[in-house]
């Protein structure tokens, strides 16, 4: 049962409060803080049977240069990511959408230089199944609202991701968190 | 950056909770997506 109603002073047994704690829908996975000037941040073995589906967050970062912040899972060398990102401007006069046809990775979010703003969510299906992976989330940065989503096409199971910044510069801190999908 | 700049990652492993940065190796450079044009959208 994923929902119990406990009644006022009822006593708390060991098996509910076992099973109860750990019956959240999103289950914490890992958590990691980015380092100074980095390209990449690589989060390894976070994917596994454990679950089938996962939430990533990537908020606070900083990078030195605008541009964009991508995701890829495994090798970015291998061009068998396709995603979409349409974005929109909050002021409304900029929208459009980048395609990635068989690329090195997905875009995730526009960013700024010396801003922390680019920030995003996604979920991720079947990483760590074989199959095709699929991302689709939402972020915001540079003024640009976007949704975004795509696959990683090869019927590969993988046990993490890289984040990175494209074009020049660098980026430091922010945090990226995990969650998985509890399955029952 | 310039080119003489180390090339740095942050790689965090989820099973032992090791958090490091340290400069890529060649092999993980090479794993790299080439980078696309700058993404410079219109004000």
């Amino acid at each position: 049962m994923a929902v119990k109603t406990f009644a006022v002073g009822e006593v708390l047994t060991a098996s509910d409060t076992n099973t109860y704690l750990n019956n959240g829908g999103l289950v914490y996975v890992t958590s990691t803080t980015v380092g100074s000037a980095v390209t990449t941040v690589t989060v390894s073995n976070c994917f596994s049977s454990t679950y089938d589906n996962y939430r990533i967050t990537f908020a606070g970062s900083q990078p030195t240069a605008t541009d964009s912040f991508r995701l890829m899972i495994g090798s970015g060398a291998t061009n068998d990511h396709y995603g979409t990102m349409n974005y929109d401007a909050y002021y409304g006069t900029v929208s459009g959408v980048l395609r990635v046809n068989n690329g090195p990775s997905i875009y995730a979010v526009l960013n700024e230089a010396g801003n922390k703003t680019a920030q995003f969510s996604c979920d991720i299906l079947s990483p760590n199944l074989a199959q095709p992976t699929v991302i689709f989330g939402q972020s915001y940065g540079r003024g640009f609202y976007c949704n975004f989503g795509g696959t990683r096409a090869a019927s590969t199971a993988y046990t993490g991701f890289t984040i990175t910044i494209d074009g020049a510069g660098t980026f430091t801190g922010g945090t990226i968190t995990v969650y998985g999908y509890r399955k029952a | 950056m310039t080119m003489s700049d180390p090339i740095l990652g942050t790689f965090h492993d989820a099973e032992t909770g090791e958090t490091v940065t340290r400069e890529l190796t060649a092999e993980e450079i090479a794993a790299l997506p080439e980078s696309g044009e700058p993404l410079t959208l219109p004000e």
